[in-house]
């Protein structure tokens, strides 16, 4: 036999630490926090309809502007909704947008930046032109111009902010895939005879995974933001579904008033999601010290 | 002597200038010839051109000169389809030199061979099964190893991942590029006497580039010594290493340090300045 | 008996890892006299960077060390950070194995080797300019004034390797460090730098611990050689001795598995298993699980270095396996 590998000193695989404490060490208690952040308002908004709230668009002009109680535990707003109601589905259209805006700049920036990556050259050129382009036109400026030609709404300001993002992703991802590509075992798995496809979305795209992750969590807490300013300039959500950003902009004038209390809570809320966001992707993405190869 | 399975006749390679470079002839009319089961070593120092003598075997790089004959098929030059790459796989195989970067590390060791076998066999799941055990004993690990990823498996045992991979679509000739030069003394040992062994057993041809004369002593029959992108010496191992004629191989030879050996300044110069 | 110019005892040597620490040097006991040249050779995770770097206190952060670290009498371990500078400045001097990972690429090679000197010493820039000159000539590097405005990637390995000596004997050390300088360098290219060291030995009288896994390379260049194992200092010997007459089991099979240029053998004697690292090692010798005189005795009691003829070995059954020549006992023993 050759090659005696079986002696006691190399008694099956090093044992490794699970997937879970490797990434709660990766987060840290602050990155952890900011999860858990993350699950609470995805949670609230998918339970809305069953959570114990008042009916948001519930307009009674009795109670406006009514002080904390059992019935309005955040007070109500000028036209006598419940702002916690209003808050609670304001996070459905707030995490919603920027959930398909992510989904859809991430799957199309991967994908071109593979293909670029991959085929080099001409389409590499080419592709990284349109990235040069894309990053030309800022989010919030492409969704004007798309509200001013196919008019405002939440499906237009969605697009517009879509195809904005692709470019961050696509960069990021480009130049992860470069760095991989040039590794031996892509070599090897093309030697070997495997397809270029096969080969990029099995092995390549998944060793890029952690890049790809931060980068879209990025992009949603950016989309968040965007989002919610179109919504606040009257471009995005309609008036009337509750939206953060619409919100804020409703209790606008009643800040002058006094009644600060849902521009501050929404605003707040939208604070809160991006900063979690941002949290999360930044330890995602943060690198293994270098000093752990050393001997 | 039977007919060689792996003949190089004139192969050059220059790669054009750019940008205020001038073009370099990294291989410069290089020939030889490997005989089945044979095995032939390529030695030089870095820049000598071997990498891209492998290269140009295995298709990643296209030779501007010269022609390659496998099995008597000529490899020509044009960019390949994926079904013709696919039916070169069987032909000739690589195994590199970093055993922690020529496999994927995500990739669970089981799964990695069983990917190579489903594109080349017919087999069924089962049989693709015990195929991966037969591929993991011969070179000396175990179901154990089927589980694993790359990152659980030292340097030696990831190795012999990579060699397992490049036997399994049953290539007639493996290119080993200075593959156990990332090992320790060791695990090297171990890896020699394992090459020895699967030569012995599956008639598999081997070129073995190192910069290692030892270890391409222990291992190869035949060897060229290339220097700057040209062949300055071929003959068979133990003799060019006895009784080196070319004043380059005599200057690699000496350069060996072992009992008795004193270093001595000025045998090269400094190493010209690299534009 | 001359007392010697770095004096390691009872060093254990401690890395975080995962959130908890790991021992990659588990104890060493060795010394190098003025002048001399010493070398370590092991495999991976023997721990032999980890014991060099504890001579300038070059670990990575979180790492603890135990044991004490002796230069010409004083106590490494204790220095205050300006007695630190001094001492990495002026003493005792490192050279690594990948030259390009350890030079700024944004500066000019003269910026390389003369900030030390304007830092230190506080020489003047053209006096530096000068020495600088003089130290690429020492090592070997032609048109040194054209070199200094160079930038590293424009330098071969070889050459930035020697500049990297250059530099590190520009403050005029005592001791020269060496990790690996030659490992990533080609065989011609090696023998050059080893060359150069050998010579700048014998002129500055520059006392060296060349640490390398090629024990032919050490056996060239150092007047002893300690091998080291899992964390620990196996056997020390003469050079020359060491080779043909290595005492422990580990540098016996170390020197087995080596292919020969002169020979080939049908199959190579090797070592079962893999090298590991102090952490991983079980009580009792190290080497044990692998080594193929090993008796139930060696998973019980771990060795210690011990005089056995001219050599220092640790092994429980080093004296049964070696038994002493009437030529042997001639001299006394040294460490």
């Amino acid at each position: 036999m050759s090659g005696v590998d079986l002696s006691p000193v190399e008694a099956g695989p090093i044992a490794k630490s699970p997937t879970w404490s490797r990434l709660r060490r990766r987060l840290g208690p602050l990155g952890l926090a900011a999860l858990a952040a993350i699950g609470g308002l995805w949670l609230v908004a998918l339970l809305a309809p069953v959570l114990p709230v008042a009916d948001p668009t519930d307009v009674d002009l009795t109670s406006t502007f009514a002080p904390p109680s059992a019935g309005h535990p955040l007070g109500a707003d000028s036209n006598g909704r419940d702002i916690l109601a209003r808050l609670v589905w304001g996070a459905r259209t707030a995490l919603l947008g920027p959930l398909v805006v992510t989904v859809v700049a991430t799957a199309v920036g991967v994908l071109l930046a593979v293909v670029a990556a991959w085929r080099g050259g001409w389409f590499d050129s080419v592709i990284s032109r349109v990235f040069d382009l894309l990053f030309g036109f800022p989010g919030i400026l492409l969704a004007l111009v798309v509200a001013a030609v196919v008019g405002a709404g939440f499906g237009a300001a969605v697009a517009a902010l879509s195809v904005a993002f692709i470019p961050y992703i696509g960069r990021v991802t480009r130049a992860g895939a470069l760095q991989q590509l040039r590794l031996p075992y892509v070599a090897a798995l093309r030697v070997l005879g495997q397809s270029p496809t096969a080969i990029c979305a099995r092995h390549l795209v998944p060793n890029l995974g952690a890049i790809i992750v931060a980068q879209a969590a990025l992009t949603f807490g950016y989309a968040l933001v965007d989002l919610a300013a179109l919504s606040y300039l009257g471009l995005g959500v309609d008036q009337a579904t509750p939206d953060w950003g619409g919100i804020v902009a409703a209790g606008q004038a009643d800040i002058l008033s006094g009644y600060p209390q849902q521009s501050l809570y929404a605003g707040a809320l939208i604070v809160l999601a991006v900063a979690a966001f941002s949290i999360v992707a930044e330890r995602l993405a943060g690198r293994a010290h270098a000093w752990r190869r050393l001997w | 002597m039977a007919e060689p399975i792996l003949q190089v006749e004139h192969l050059g390679k220059v790669f054009e200038s750019r940008r205020g470079r001038a073009a370099v002839a990294a291989v410069d009319d290089v020939s030889f010839t490997v005989a089945p089961g044979g095995s032939l070593a390529i030695v030089g120092e870095s820049g000598a051109g071997k990498t891209t003598v492998a290269r140009m075997l295995l298709g990643l790089e296209t030779p501007t000169s010269g022609r390659i004959l496998l099995a008597g098929h000529e490899r020509d030059r044009r960019r390949l389809p994926t079904a013709e790459r696919r039916r070169r796989a069987r032909d000739l195989q690589i195994v590199f030199q970093d055993p922690s970067t020529s496999l994927d590390p995500r990739q669970r060791v089981g799964n990695c061979l069983e990917e190579v076998l489903r594109l080349h066999s017919g087999h069924d799941r089962r049989t693709r099964g015990e195929r991966v055990l037969q591929l993991l004993y011969q070179v000396g690990l175990d179901e154990r190893h089927v589980r694993s990823v790359p990152r659980q498996l030292s340097s030696g045992q990831c190795q012999r991942v990579a060699i397992a991979r490049a036997l399994a679509p049953e290539p007639k000739v493996l290119v080993l590029d200075e593959a156990v030069s990332a090992l320790d003394v060791s695990i090297q040992g171990q890896i020699l006497n394992l090459l020895s062994d699967l030569r012995a057993q599956t008639g598999v041809a081997y070129v073995f580039i190192s910069h290692d004369l030892a270890v391409v002593r222990q291992v190869t029959d035949e060897l060229i010594v290339m220097r700057n992108g040209q062949v300055v010496e071929v003959g068979r191992t133990a003799r060019v290493l006895d009784a080196p004629r070319h004043p380059y191989t005599q200057l690699l030879r000496s350069s060996v340090p072992g009992p008795g050996w004193t270093p001595r300044r000025g045998g090269l110069g400094e190493t010209p300045m690299r534009a | 008996m001359v007392s010697a110019l770095l004096e390691l005892e009872g060093l254990r040597v401690s890395v975080p890892y995962e959130g908890g620490l790991r021992r990659v040097v588990h104890r060493v006991d060795l010394s190098v006299a003025a002048g001399e040249s010493v070398g370590l050779v092991g495999e991976s995770g023997a721990g032999k960077s980890m014991t060099a770097r504890t001579v300038v206190r070059l670990l990575p952060p979180g790492a603890t060390v135990e044991g004490s670290v002796r230069f010409d009498g004083r106590e490494v371990l204790a220095m205050s950070p300006s007695e630190l500078r001094a001492h990495r400045a002026a003493d005792a001097a490192m050279i690594f194995q990948d030259p390009r990972a350890h030079t700024n690429p944004l500066r000019t090679v003269g910026d390389y080797l003369t900030e030390g000197m304007r830092l230190n010493q506080r020489l003047p820039k053209r006096a530096s300019q000068e020495r600088a000159c003089d130290l690429l000539g020492a090592v070997g590097v032609g048109s040194p004034r054209a070199r200094l405005s160079q930038y590293p990637h424009e330098l071969s390995s070889g050459l930035l390797q020697r500049v990297m000596i250059a530099a590190a004997l520009s403050a005029e050390p005592r001791l020269l460090l060496a990790d690996e300088p030659t490992t990533a360098l080609d065989v011609t290219t090696q023998a050059e730098v080893v060359a150069i060291l050998s010579d700048l030995r014998e002129r500055l009288g520059l006392a060296m611990l060349f640490i390398t896994h090629d024990l032919d390379l050490a056996a060239a260049i150092c007047d002893r050689t300690a091998v080291m194992y899992a964390g620990s200092i196996v056997e020390v010997q003469g050079s020359g001795e060491l080779h043909d007459h290595a005492r422990h089991p580990y540098t016996e099979g170390l020197v087995a598995a080596r292919p020969s240029v002169d020979t080939t053998l049908r199959r190579l004697p090797v070592i079962p298993g893999r090298p590991t690292a102090a952490f991983e090692a079980p009580p009792g010798c190290a080497f044990a699980p692998r080594c193929r005189h090993a008796l139930a005795h060696c998973t019980a009691e771990r060795p210690v270095l011990a005089p056995l003829g001219r050599a220092m070995v640790a092994c429980l059954r080093a004296a049964e396996l070696h038994p002493q020549q009437p030529a042997d006992d001639e001299e006394t023993d040294r460490g």
